[in-house]
């Protein structure tokens, strides 16, 4: 008699395996659960921050665009070659070819039209860590007919960024309370389509357009790129010798504000520091200079000195500036000089000025296009700057002249009451030799004129009332001189180079 | 075979083993719920935790968005109310809504659309600690006002807005206009919710704090 038969046996011994495997499996599948929960949580998290980081970095990518724009801008105006590799639209064609030369870029954007950019794929912008290895940008450079102000061209240069995201084509959602629209959420990925084609379009393709993408994030900066001239400043002294500026007041107004100014007319009661009106002149002296003996209703920079804060000094006080001081030099234009200036001489249109070369100057009037109300005169002078200088209204006279300058402020006659309606540059003068740029006394009132003049010796007897923007080399007065910065001025004369007047992203 | 089956039944577990089995496995069950239980804390615990860093980075970029384009801009009640001018660059009139055309002064002031009329985004903790939420208000020039809450939870968040070249200072400043800072630093911390860490010092660790240059600055 068997006490436990085998089928038995393995009854018994199943039921028990059973149940342990059972528990197994149930702690098994609890733990896989739990496992899952995380992984899946975690997995998540990763992806939102990991493509936050790649959302910050497109940001870098555009402005690293919009640098290079920017130095296009001003290597266009500095004589280096601008615009190499950029593209045109080829309406012929419809299609999109580069550009032959800067002048060919220059003709399209003046016209109205942009130029673009697009990084080579060999050239990409990489990147360690969390976010993103690959970035990249595309940039568009055009300027409006509204971009061109005092025969300076402002640019405005959209720069789009891209950053490359790794894994999939998902996000955790950037709406805690999940009840945002598309434009008020921050970060806006492209995990399948162009967000910026979709909505504007691009060079390429209509508002709407869907252009599949691999994950990336865009972002989008446009920055106006202004033009800077040697009249950014009220007075730059680049060699003064002791306190410079000896005057009872520098201040500044703005021709183009009517509303604080009545007919773009100088006056001294708009002047209010808390509205930041008439009180923007600022000095650069290239100097160590130790105390600054005028009222200034500006800021102050100076080359090594030690000006303290005072009363005189409405603005802020800098001792450690260096600027540099684009020399003059004669325009390209001038020709051998074949005598002295007539006593008249006829301006050019606007568009088309006219260019005279001669030897001195010994009193000179501008007289406008015949049929025009509108006109500009350029005169290059080998000799001395003499006797008067009559302006008309809505004329401009340019004299670049290599001699010195000496007249009486009331016979700089500027009919138009704008300082850039008539701009006077000393020519440097050659190594070891000295210019003076002298105003004699008298009654005048007002005397609207710019001088860029580096290497001239400026002075002043009498009491006028500059009003206009003044580089000079040493400067000089009797302590009655009133200086007057017309803001307006920062876009007039020639452009030297560009600096950036706004900034703002795109927050679609 | 009837004494067999007999025997089966003898090989079963006596009282003894059963109660001694039961408390046994009733320590391993206590073990593995409080296990499981702390599990879920610790995991709630770290979980809050992130949510409460990613949104301290998700205000810090909204912030970061606005302060770079902002034109001007003011810190109020004792640091912790940041008002932002932002250029009026979109306009909404259109449909779809397109970028502006900037209107240039000679003088070199850039503006889009109406001068003087420009949107505002305002920055600021709602609610008192630890149910606090950081909101931006945004004021286009024309339309209602749009209130956004920033974070996805309530925490005890702390919110500030100082002067870098005096960060000790909690008084009220300006900032965009000449003479006024060029950048400001933004900071932002929680407190975290774990017990053992609810000391004050514990605030420390949470600080996320950026220095965003005005772009726009005078």
């Amino acid at each position: 008699m068997k006490v436990t038969s085998p089928q038995q046996k393995g009854a018994l011994g199943n039921n028990c395996s059973g149940n342990t495997l059972l528990v197994a499996v149930l702690l098994l599948a609890v733990l896989s659960f739990i496992g899952a929960t995380v992984l899946q949580t975690v997995s998540s998290r990763y992806d939102y921050s990991q493509k936050a980081i790649g959302w910050a970095e497109a940001l870098n990518a555009a402005e690293a665009g919009v640098d290079f724009g920017f130095a296009h801008c001003g290597w266009n105006v500095s004589g280096q070659p601008a615009w190499t590799g950029w593209k045109k639209y080829d309406s012929a064609t419809s299609n999109w070819i580069t550009v032959t030369d800067a002048t060919d870029a220059n003709s399209e954007i003046a016209a109205g039209r942009r130029v673009i950019y697009d990084l080579p794929a060999g050239s990409h912008l990489l990147s360690g860590g969390e976010g993103t290895t690959n970035l990249w940008y595309h940039v568009e450079v055009d300027s409006p007919a509204s971009y061109l102000i005092s025969g300076n061209r402002w640019y405005r240069i959209r720069a789009t960024g891209y950053a490359g995201l790794t894994g999939m084509a998902r996000s955790n959602n950037d709406s805690p309370d999940g009840a945002r629209t598309h434009n008020e959420m921050l970060r806006k990925y492209d995990l399948r389509l162009d967000h910026f084609i979709k909505r504007y379009g691009d060079y390429a393709h209509a508002a709407g357009a869907s252009v599949t993408v691999s994950p990336q994030a865009t972002r989008r900066v446009e920055v106006t790129a202004q033009p800077q001239t040697p009249f950014s400043r009220a007075i730059v002294a680049s060699a003064p010798s002791g306190n410079p500026v000896s005057v009872p007041i520098v201040d500044s107004y703005d021709s183009t504000d009517t509303i604080h100014y009545a007919g773009g007319l100088y006056n001294s009661s708009s002047r209010n520091a808390n509205t930041q009106v008439g009180v923007n002149a600022s000095v650069y002296i290239n100097a160590p200079i130790s105390s600054f003996n005028a009222t200034l209703y500006g800021s102050l920079e100076t080359n090594g000195g030690s000006v303290a804060g005072g009363n005189n000094i409405s603005g802020t006080i800098d001792n450690n500036v260096t600027l540099t001081i684009p020399p003059v030099t004669a325009p390209t234009w001038a020709v051998t000089a074949s005598g002295p200036a007539p006593a008249t001489i006829t301006a050019g249109t606007t568009a088309s000025p006219s260019h005279g070369s001669y030897s001195s100057v010994n009193g000179i009037t501008v007289a406008l296009p015949s049929g025009q109300t509108t006109g500009e005169a350029n005169i290059y002078v080998t000799g001395d700057v003499t006797g008067g200088i009559t302006v008309p209204a809505g004329a401009t006279l340019k004299i670049w002249f290599e001699g010195n300058f000496s007249m009486k402020a009331r016979d700089i006659d500027n009919h138009n009451n704008n300082a850039a309606n008539l701009q006077l540059y000393g020519i440097d003068p050659p190594a070891g030799q000295t210019r003076s740029f002298s105003i004699g006394s008298g009654n005048p009132g007002y005397t609207y004129f710019t001088l860029d003049a580096p290497g001239y010796d400026f002075s002043v007897n009498g009491n006028p009332d500059f009003v206009g923007a003044y580089i000079v080399k040493t400067l000089s007065g009797n302590g009655n001189t009133s200086w007057h910065y017309d803001e307006a001025l920062a876009s007039a004369g020639m452009a030297t180079g560009y600096k950036r007047a706004m900034w703002v992203e795109d927050p679609r | 075979m009837k004494s067999g089956k007999v025997r089966v039944f003898q090989k079963g577990m006596t009282l003894v083993e059963m109660m001694l089995s039961l408390v046994v496995g009733g320590f391993l069950l206590g073990g593995m719920i409080l296990a499981f239980s702390t599990f879920q804390q610790v995991f709630a615990g770290v979980d809050d935790y992130y949510r409460a860093t990613s949104d301290e980075m998700r205000v810090l970029d909204f912030i970061g968005q606005d302060m770079r384009r902002a034109i001007s801009g003011n810190v109020t009640n004792n640091s912790n109310t940041l008002t932002l001018t932002l250029p009026d660059y979109i306009d909404d009139s259109q449909n779809p809504p397109m970028p502006r055309t900037a209107t240039l002064g000679a003088s070199g002031t850039v503006t889009y659309g109406t001068s003087g009329l420009q949107p505002t985004a305002v920055y600021t903790i709602a609610g008192t600690s630890p149910n606090q939420l950081i909101t931006r208000t945004y004021t286009p020039t024309t339309g209602s006002s749009t209130s956004t809450t920033l974070t996805a939870g309530a925490a005890s968040y702390q919110f500030s807005c100082l002067n870098p070249s005096n960060t000790g200072s909690t008084a009220n400043f300006s900032f965009g206009g000449k003479g006024q800072p060029s950048s400001v630093l933004v900071r932002i911390s929680f407190q975290p919710k774990f017990n053992r860490l609810n000391a004050a010092s514990a605030r420390a660790g949470t600080t996320v704090s950026s220095t965003i240059l005005l772009r726009n600055h005078l």
